[in-house]
Order: structure tokens, then sequence, then C-alpha cells
């Protein structure tokens, strides 16, 4: 279990991280959110040991995290672009305390995975930017890590190559490694994460477990597609707003009732509900209501 | 720690030893060294054909075996030319020199170009022929002339047991540009190899990962070790080959190698180490603070200027080593590999002496490292173009 008590970093009197505290078990998936100097890169810079943090504390099952139990994956690409494939993996994997052997049979099965065994001894210049990425999945999680820190892994990659590192995330999780990853694609967060935390200026506006931090907003949205015009029922008690877009509308309402109510209404009218679902808020909206609500005031 | 360290080493080692870059300046080396050896052989080469000499001599005595005698290699035809008509042969090409002697021993060399060495042959050998007839002339007894010929004999008595004989002083002055050349040369080619290496590794964000996964005083360690190993691969095969292939040139023997001591070569290896480690530490903390390759300049500059400045400073040492000012800068760590070992190879120099100037160099690679490990850990995560905003960064405990 990570647990991430409080932590505050300071640079002189620039605050990156503000007293963030965070707990994610075994297994699961940890998602970090913000806008570009929100602080994300500082946080991962202090679970790996690279910055100490300024007031705070942060311990794996209660104490120090060991380097060779950490797997990293930097924003910023960084692999030799003029070294072989295999021979810095298994660098890598040496230098987080696995032996040679084993890290070959773990590359073996990782490149197999991937179905890219013909890139082994080639250099990491002459692959594409897609397989660059796949390697350097592999060399965060080449030495069975049981922490897994991914700074933006989505980043730049075509849907087919994002779906298969989204896999492989997945897969890694089912073998028990617990995983922290920052995106600023939400829908990404959302599909894989259990816990969030949204960090803004440093400060955690939202952080928890997900489903619960769904449920104390609230406030709900139904998705709807009609030829009812808004005219007829956006004035309906309840509905908070209403936008459109090419699948029909987004609407926000307070309650439950509020959704029933709205639906009745536009049957009781005479007209076609082609779609109407009712759901959560997405982590979208949040964080363009926590965020946004902040650039405002 | 010492599995990391050596993981970091190997990997290091390898890369460089592998590298076609390596393999591309060791053939160069190898090639200019070869070529700088058997630099009298290969002007021999282009000299060409000998010249086409004339004499025209208006002595009795045949001067020709004499001048073959002097190393005259080429064919001498005796010819009957004035001054008018020895040019107009030369020009024509018919000679490439004539020589004329007058029977007052004037000489007079006419030729397209300066002859250097056949004037001197010819002065030598017309001088002989004179001094021959002077003393015929003058009917001086050949006796008398043989004991005002003989050298005064002087005898050296050294009072102090470590003194140096002149000719170990020769060797040893020559032994010092030596070690100043490859001092020099190994800095500013293997150091300024530390501060690309870690530039391009921060500029491809493979240190991100690299300090993550060991200490900052490891990865900086294995760096300086593993070139360290590099370069002294690469210089025994220089020194190998260098030495094979000058041991025929005069330039060589003049080194007198054999006068070398075991002490000397220890004095050597020590002072050429620390030194080596000393700027390399230095070299590597400061290659933290650049993100880019194309910024390396800025920060190898000051330190190559502190080994022109050493360099500078033995040039000058080499006339007085036992100068007030030479002594006091030899304790002064960046000087000490050089102007110390200078001292000690041309002086007597007190065992504490050296043993102070050996500690002070040892504290300062500490210190020198443990300044890098500092830099290192701020200097690497931040990526801006200005190295002294770094510094400060740094300094200031902002990262």
């Amino acid at each position: 279990m990570l647990e991430i008590k409080h932590i505050t970093k300071r640079f002189g009197d620039f605050t990156a991280v503000d007293a963030l505290t965070i707990e994610v078990p075994r297994g699961q998936i940890f998602g970090l959110l913000g806008a570009n100097g929100a602080g994300k890169t500082t946080t991962f810079r202090m679970l790996l040991g690279l910055l100490q943090p300024t007031e705070g504390s942060i311990t794996w099952n209660g104490e120090r995290i060991p380097t060779s139990k950490i797997g990293y994956l930097p924003e910023e690409r960084g692999l030799y672009p003029k070294v072989r494939v295999d021979e810095q993996l298994l660098f890598l994997a040496e230098l987080r305390d696995m032996k040679r052997k084993d890290a070959k049979r773990a590359l073996t099965e990782w490149l197999e995975y991937f179905q890219i065994p013909q890139y082994e001894k080639m250099r990491v210049e002459q692959l594409s930017k897609g397989n660059q990425q796949k390697i350097q999945l592999i060399s965060a999680v080449l030495h069975k890590p049981e922490l897994l820190i991914l700074d933006e892994p989505f980043s730049g990659l075509d849907p087919v190559n994002a779906e298969q590192l989204k896999r492989a995330v997945k897969k890694l999780t089912v073998d028990g490694t617990t995983i922290v990853f920052s995106s600023h694609r939400m829908d990404h967060v959302e599909e894989l994460c259990e816990h969030v935390a949204i960090l803004d200026h440093g400060k955690p506006v939202v952080a928890g477990y997900l489903p619960d931090i769904k449920a104390s907003y609230g406030k709900t949205r139904v998705l709807l597609k009609t030829d009812a015009p808004p005219l007829l029922w956006d004035s309906l008690p309840g509905i908070l707003q209403v936008e459109s877009d090419n699948n029909g509308y987004v609407v926000q309402v307070s309650s439950k009732e509020t959704a029933d109510q709205l639906l009745q209404h536009i049957v009781s009218e005479g007209h076609h509900v082609d779609r109407f679902v009712w759901d959560q808020l997405s982590l979208q909206d949040i964080f363009i209501e926590e965020v946004g609500k902040r650039y405002e005031s | 720690m010492n599995r990391k360290f050596l993981t970091l080493y190997r990997f290091n080692l390898l890369q460089k030893l592998r590298a076609k870059s390596f393999l591309i300046s060791t053939i160069l080396m190898v090639l200019f060294l070869v070529g700088f050896g058997n630099i009298e052989r290969i002007l021999d080469w282009f000299s060409g054909d000998d010249p086409k000499v004339a004499l025209v001599s208006e002595l009795s005595t045949d001067l020709r075996p004499a001048l073959k005698k002097a190393g005259v290699t080429s064919d001498i035809t005796t010819k009957d030319y004035t001054i008018a008509e020895a040019r107009k042969a030369v020009d024509r090409g018919t000679f490439d020199v004539v020589a004329i002697v007058q029977d007052s021993y004037d000489v007079t060399l006419v030729s397209a170009s300066p002859e250097s060495t056949l004037q001197t042959q010819v002065a030598t050998v017309v001088q002989q022929v004179r001094d021959q007839a002077v003393i015929t002339d003058a009917k001086i007894d050949p006796n008398v002339l043989a004991s005002l010929a003989k050298p005064v004999p002087v005898k050296q008595e050294l009072t102090s047991t470590g003194g140096k004989s002149e000719d170990e002083l020769f060797a040893a002055s020559a032994l010092v540009y030596v070690l100043l050349f490859l001092m020099y040369f190994t800095i500013a080619l293997y150091g300024g190899m530390i501060v690309t290496e870690i530039a391009n590794e921060k500029s491809s964000r493979v240190m991100e990962l690299l300090i993550s996964a060991a200490s900052p005083i490891q990865h900086m360690l294995a760096k300086i070790l593993s070139i360290a190993t590099v370069s002294l691969v690469q210089l025994s095969i220089l020194v190998g080959v260098g030495y094979y292939s000058a041991r025929s040139s005069s330039l060589f023997n003049q080194l007198s190698l054999d006068s070398l001591s075991v002490r000397t070569i220890i004095y050597l290896f020590v002072f050429f180490l620390l030194g080596y480690f000393l700027y390399a530490t230095l070299l590597a903390a400061l290659g933290s603070l650049v993100s880019r390759v194309e910024d390396a300049q800025q920060v190898t500059l000051p330190v190559i200027l502190l080994i022109v400045a050493a360099f500078l400073i033995s040039m000058f040492s080499l006339n007085a080593p036992t100068n007030q000012a030479v002594v006091v800068l030899s304790f002064v760590p960046f000087f000490t590999p050089m102007v110390m070992f200078l001292r000690v190879m041309l002086t007597d120099v007190p065992v504490w002496q050296v043993s102070i100037s050996l500690i002070l160099m040892l504290i300062s690679i500490v210190l020198a490292l443990f300044i890098g490990t500092k830099f290192y850990r701020g200097g690497v995560l931040f990526y801006g173009s200005n190295p002294l905003k770094q510094l400060r960064r740094i300094l200031s405990g902002r990262r």
C-alpha cells in the first residue's frame, strides 16, 4: 500500500505541491490530474526519491520505497538513442537489482507481448515513436516493480498503440502492481483509475476514491437525444445546465428525480427519445468545475 | 552500492570501447604517431634524388675524396666554369649546384635555391685544406697542435646524494614536457568526453531513469572511472606504438629514457592520476549544469583555462624550479600535478612537502566529488540553457 501523507514541496517562496494526501492499495491505480505546472512531475520525483518533500511523508507498506521496487516512465522519454534495445533495457533492469538472466527472460516475454521481438537488437533511434514508447514502458516494468510510476504514458500515441499500452497497464494491476499515473486525458483516467487527485497550482482540489468523489458531488447528468427542442424542457425545476453536442444534449440535473421528470415530460409532450442515459458527473466535468472555478475567481 | 556501481561502470565502459568513434580516433592517433616517429625517414623519401654537383677548383688538391668523406652523396663532376658559365649551367639544368673554389680559399655556390647542407660540407672541407696549408707554411710542430686541441677535463663531484646529474636533469625536463603534454591532452580530450556524455544523457533524459535507480555519486564515479579506463587503454596503445615507432629517431634518443628510475615512474603515475581525477570530477560536476551538448563548451572553457594556466606556470618553472612563487604554486591542487612533479624531478623536494601537496589534492578531489554530487542532484533534473542560472538555483536550494 502506498501512503502519501500531507506532502508539501517548496522551492524558495514557490510551493510546487501543497499538502497532498492519498492512499493507494496494492494492485490499484491512482491517477494524478492537473494542468501543466500543477505539480504532477514534482510529486513523482518525490515518490522516486529524487526530491525530498519539505513536509510530510511517503511510505510503501510503512517503509521507505526501495529503488529496486519502483518502475518509472518519465514524461519526456528517456533512452539512449544510439544504444541497442536489449543492451540498454538489460542495463536499466540490472541497475534496479535484477539478475541479468532473469531480465533477459522477462525482456523476451515483453517484446513478444507487444509483438515486436524483431526490434531486440536494433538501436532505439531506428524505431518509430510508438515502438520507442513501448520500449520505454518495458524499461519501466522489466524488473517487475511493485510500484509503477507513469508520467503521461499515452501522450503522442495513436489510438491503436494507446489501447495496447492500456491493456498492458491493466495486465500489470492484475499481477498486483500498484500504479500511479498522470494524464491530461480524462477518459483514460476515468477508465483506469480507482483513485484520483486533481492538482491545481500544487493544491489538491479533489483527492480520493473516484466513486466516492463522484458521489460527493451529488449532481448527476443525463445524456439525452431527442427531437424535442430544449425550449420545451430546459426550464423544468432541477435542471442546472444544458449543453449540446453531436450526440444530443448533456443535461446537468440536481437529482435522479429530476431526471425521471425530464423523461416523462418529453414523452408526455409527444416527442421521441432516442437515447436517455442517467449518469454521474464525468471526471472531465469535475476537473473543469474545480480547476475552471479557480481560474474565474 | 558496489553492484550498481559495477553495472554502471561496465555499461559505460563497453559502450565507449565498442563505439566506432573510439576505434577511429585510436587509429588516427596511431597513424599520427607512426608518422611523427618516422618523420626523418618520410622527409628523406620526399627529398628526391641527389642534386647534380659540379666542382670548379683552383686548388692543387683534389677535393672530391674529402667531400665524399664529409657526407656528400652526389656524384661530383669537375669543370672549368667561370661564374657566368656556372650560372648558365644551373639555369640550363645541366647541374643543380656549381661550387667554385678560388685559390684564395673563397667559395661561391651557384644554385637555384639555397643548399645549406652542401654549403656546410664544402666549407668544412675547404677549411681543412686551408688549415693544413697554413700549418705547413708556418712549419708548426704537429705535436704542439695536438696538445692545443686537447680539451680540459672537468670532473664533477656531487656532495649531496639526492643531487641530479646533468643527464638526469635533462631527462627530467624532457619527461616533464612529456607529462605536461599528456596531462593537457588527456584532460582536454577525456574530460571533454565526460561533459559531453553527461550532457547527452541529460538531453536524452536517460538521466532521470539513472539517478532514480542509482545515487548521483555512483553514477558520477562510474562515469569518471570508465572514461579513465578508456583513456588508459587508449594511452597504452599510443605509448606502445609511439615507443616502437620512435625508438630509432634521434629525437627519441635525446630523451635518454634509460635514466628513468622507478621513483620517477611512480611519481609520474600518481600525479597524473590525481590530476586526472581532480579535473574530471570538476568537469563532471560542471557537466551536470548543461542540458545540451552544444552548451558543453561554456563549462569546459574555464577548466581548460586552469589547465593552460598550470601549463604556463610549469613552463616558467622549468627554468626556475627553486623560485619561491613556484614552490608556493606547487601546493595549489590545480597546479600540483604539473608543478610539484616538475619540482620533484628537477630539485630536491622534502618528503613532507610532497606529502602535503598530495593530501591537499586528495582533499580537493573529495571536495569536488561532494560539490559535484550536489550539483548533480540539482543539475540533472533541471533543463535550462544557462549554466550560471542553474548554479544559482542549486546554491540557493531551489531546483
